[in-house]
């Protein structure tokens, strides 16, 4: 697994939150997990990626800071279907950046959203799941890459 | 008479144009039954053949002459149809359907050879991603090949014939791999056959349990994470990386020694690199600690697999070495004296990269009745402060003729059980320690300021060898340098509440002495 | 035929020349970059050209540019380390006849030109 691809994963996080809110994530100590159910949130975006690499990358997030960046866009409503939105459209633009900078390397889907532990996600052997803990306003969200060659 | 042959003649007409137009009926009809026939024959070989078959003109429009396979292989309910291009940027990378669409232009104007050109078809063997039903994706090859059609001589369409290779593909990507595996496995069964299952098992828990900590301290959740964190955070895991490269370099595992080495590399990039140290930052390093794991599994199994006959050839080792082969049965605790050989191993390799000429001499590495817990300590120990000898102690072969020293420099490793404990004496005959050399050092690190230093008696010096991140050689080698070793030492001691102890020469000999009490 | 080759390695002008010299090519020029190889180019006249990529001042893509401006008849063989689909598209698309990739056999080299003149002549 590369190192820029990584980054521009995190970078792309990181840029949806600066923008859309003008207030930036902070990015955490990166870690690795072998189970992925253990780490998922409230919501979870899944992007399924093919080519070069493959296999998915989540962006999993608490109801709590969904809530807040819904407002921060200036959504007062916030039932569950717009937090699965919300949690969909964050996975779409960081896939969006990913496919302008990589196109020609991997192929995205459009992101599918789970709700809380599925239970069905993958667990492997050995430490090989990538998080990244993405830190706004005080509410921590992940986002898990789970790539190989 | 004449009535009666004109009526004839009539009727003869009749019947003449008659026949004439049966004939011609029947021969359109024959013509037709051909027609049809032949249209027939090719609805069958085009709902028969399994490659997909189609027609691109000079537009790239697909024809609509099909084969009815052909749609299958995009998982389509109906016939393809539209801009070819168009059509398969839905199922390869944007990077191909731009080179398809200059090699398609070469392959419809007539200056290039079709032949010379085939090579360079970017559509050969392509990888095709067909999205499933429930969204995920699945990965087939397709193998596109075009051709010419010429109509009175010149090109007027291209056949497209299009092949599923999956199978055939997928087959020689896992040849492929088991023949890398292959020789990777060999590689790493060349560099472990020399070491006995015993210290090897040892030492997968040892790099285990150091690389938990090193995710640990990543995971953890603590105050935050602002720079002066993440600061903390790498010189922790730096500690724990460079005690997994010395028990490595101990047994000879260069994979582990190297890959420790590039990841404490990688944490001195990034502290010097950057004012502002975030998360971000980090993403190398979870990198190489994913693929330390993933070696460390691997060695697992192929240790597995092989621990017979390791445990075989390390018995002929320690014959071969010579210090305690008088009697060694498989029943002897085969760790201890793989200690001793494993000093003697690591000397020799660092005196090597560093020029420098070493005697060892090793007692006491091989009593029964020492604790497991304190023949570890002991030896990590004893390896770092061996290494720092070879390192930064003894002197260079021209130095050590200047000063009439022996040629071959000595150093003591000495394992003692006292009323009081546990003693390892570890001595060497080199230059002693600096003391001022250190205590400038100091300050240049920022462990002490300017003002402060000037107060501290020289004596006082040597403490400032176990802090972490000191280190008093300006460039790092893999062997020492970066000053991550000492301490990893007083971490040892104080966790197993030991007494650590340094006595010295300058310019005679430098003695260090960890005590760890019994019980 | 007339030809001239075209490699900032001096190493694989004398390889390419001498197995061209032996086919009874008549080597009418040599350059080592792009810049060089145009202004040649113009005055010589060659028919056959063998072209590098990868040179200093103009790379091969560039040359061939220019090259196909003057006369776009010249058979260009472009001989070449980089062996990419993408940059070997773009070398046929802007000119070139063939392609050969390094390292090349003798003969390698002896049945490409071959086939660049086959219908000529």
């Amino acid at each position: 697994m590369n190192d820029d691809n990584l980054k521009m994963f995190v970078e792309g996080t990181s840029r949806y939150f600066e923008t859309v809110t003008q207030k930036p994530a902070i990015i955490g100590a990166p870690f690795l997990i072998k189970d992925i159910n253990e780490y998922l949130s409230d919501y979870t975006g899944v992007i399924g990626i093919s080519g070069d690499y493959k296999g998915a990358v989540f962006f999993t997030a608490p109801q709590r800071m969904l809530r807040q960046l819904l407002a921060a866009i200036g959504i007062l409503e916030s039932d569950e279907d717009k937090l699965m939105d919300l949690v969909g459209e964050v996975s779409n633009t960081v896939s969006g950046n990913a496919r302008r900078t990589f196109g020609d390397k991997f192929m995205l889907s459009t992101p599918i959203v789970l709700k809380g532990k599925s239970g069905s996600v993958k667990v492997s052997k050995v430490e090989e799941v990538y998080v990244i803990p993405i830190v706004w306003r005080q509410h921590q969200a992940n986002l898990i890459i789970n790539l190989e060659e | 008479m004449s009535k009666t042959l004109s009526v004839i003649a009539a009727i003869l007409t009749v019947l003449l144009y008659f026949l004439v137009i049966v004939q011609f009926v029947l021969r359109l009809s024959k013509t037709d039954v051909s027609a049809v026939q032949s249209r027939q024959e090719t609805d069958s070989i085009m709902s028969t053949i399994s490659e997909g078959i189609f027609l691109l003109d000079k537009k790239l429009s697909i024809g609509a002459e099909q084969s009815s396979s052909l749609k299958a292989m995009f998982k389509s309910e109906k016939d393809l149809e539209g801009d070819f291009l168009d059509f398969i940027s839905h199922y390869v990378t944007q990077k191909n359907v731009d080179l398809a669409r200059e090699y398609l232009a070469l392959l419809f104007g007539d200056r290039v050879k079709e032949r010379l050109v085939e090579e360079l078809n970017p559509l050969k063997e392509v990888e095709v991603s067909l999205v499933r039903r429930d969204g995920s994706f699945e990965s087939h090859y397709l193998d596109f090949k075009f051709k010419r059609v010429l109509v009175d001589e010149k090109i007027s369409h291209l056949l497209c014939s299009v092949n599923n290779v999956t199978k055939q593909v997928l087959l020689e990507q896992e040849l492929n791999a088991t023949k890398e595996a292959q020789e990777a496995q060999l590689d790493m069964l060349k560099s472990i056959l020399h070491v006995d299952a015993n210290k090897l098992t040892l030492f997968f828990d040892q790099v285990e349990s150091s690389l938990q900590e090193v995710n640990q301290t990543l995971e953890v959740k603590r105050k935050g994470f602002s720079d002066a964190e993440m600061r903390k955070i790498l010189n922790k895991i730096a500690s724990n990386m460079h005690k997994v490269k010395g028990d490595a370099a101990a047994l000879g595992l260069h994979k582990f020694e190297f890959s420790a080495h590039d990841f404490e590399d990688e944490i001195d990039r990034i502290k010097k690199d950057n004012t502002k140290i975030t998360g971000k930052e980090l993403l190398p390093l979870i990198t190489l600690l994913r693929m330390m794991f993933s070696d460390l599994e691997d060695m697992k199994e192929l240790v597995n697999k092989f621990s017979g006959l390791s445990d075989s050839f390390t018995q002929t080792d320690s014959t071969i070495t010579g210090n305690h082969a008088a009697v060694v049965t498989p029943a002897e605790k085969m760790s201890d004296i793989s200690v001793a050989d494993t000093l003697r191993q690591l000397a020799d390799t660092v005196s090597q990269r560093n020029d420098k000429l070493i005697k060892t001499n090793i007692r006491g590495l091989h009593s029964q009745h020492v604790p497991e817990k304190i023949v570890s300590a002991v030896q990590s120990i004893a390896v770092q402060f061996v290494r720092n000898s070879i390192v930064h102690g003894i002197e260079s072969k021209a130095e050590r003729q200047t000063l009439s020293k022996p040629e071959y420099a000595t150093i003591d490793v000495i394992f003692i059980q006292t009323s009081k404990g546990y003693l390892l004496t570890v001595r060497d005959d080199g230059c002693g320690i600096d003391e001022q050399a250190i205590i400038n050092k100091a300050v240049d690190q920022g462990i002490v300021s300017t003002e402060k230093a000037a107060t501290i008696p020289l004596a006082k010096a040597p403490i400032f060898l176990f802090y972490p991140g000191f280190s008093s050689k300006d460039e790092a080698s893999v062997d020492a340098g970066r000053g991550f070793g000492l301490d990893v030492v007083k971490k040892l001691v104080d966790d197993m509440d030991g007494k650590l102890n340094v006595t010295y020469e300058k310019g005679q000999f430098c003695q260090f002495r960890v005590l760890f009490s019994i019980g | 035929m007339r030809i001239m080759v075209v490699d900032d390695s001096e190493i694989i002008r004398i390889k390419i020349a001498d197995v061209l010299a032996d086919e009874n090519f008549e080597i009418v020029g040599k350059a080592n970059n792009g810049v060089d190889a145009v202004k040649q180019f113009q005055l010589l006249r060659p028919e056959i050209m063998t072209l590098d990529i990868t040179m200093p001042l103009m790379d091969g893509i560039e040359t061939i540019k220019k090259i196909v401006e003057i006369d776009d008849k010249v058979r260009i063989l472009v001989v070449s380390a980089l062996a990419d689909k993408a940059t070997l598209l773009r070398a046929m698309s802007l000119g070139a006849y063939g392609f050969l990739c390094k390292p090349f056999t003798d003969n390698d080299l002896a049945e490409a030109i071959e086939e660049l003149i086959e219908d000529l002549v």
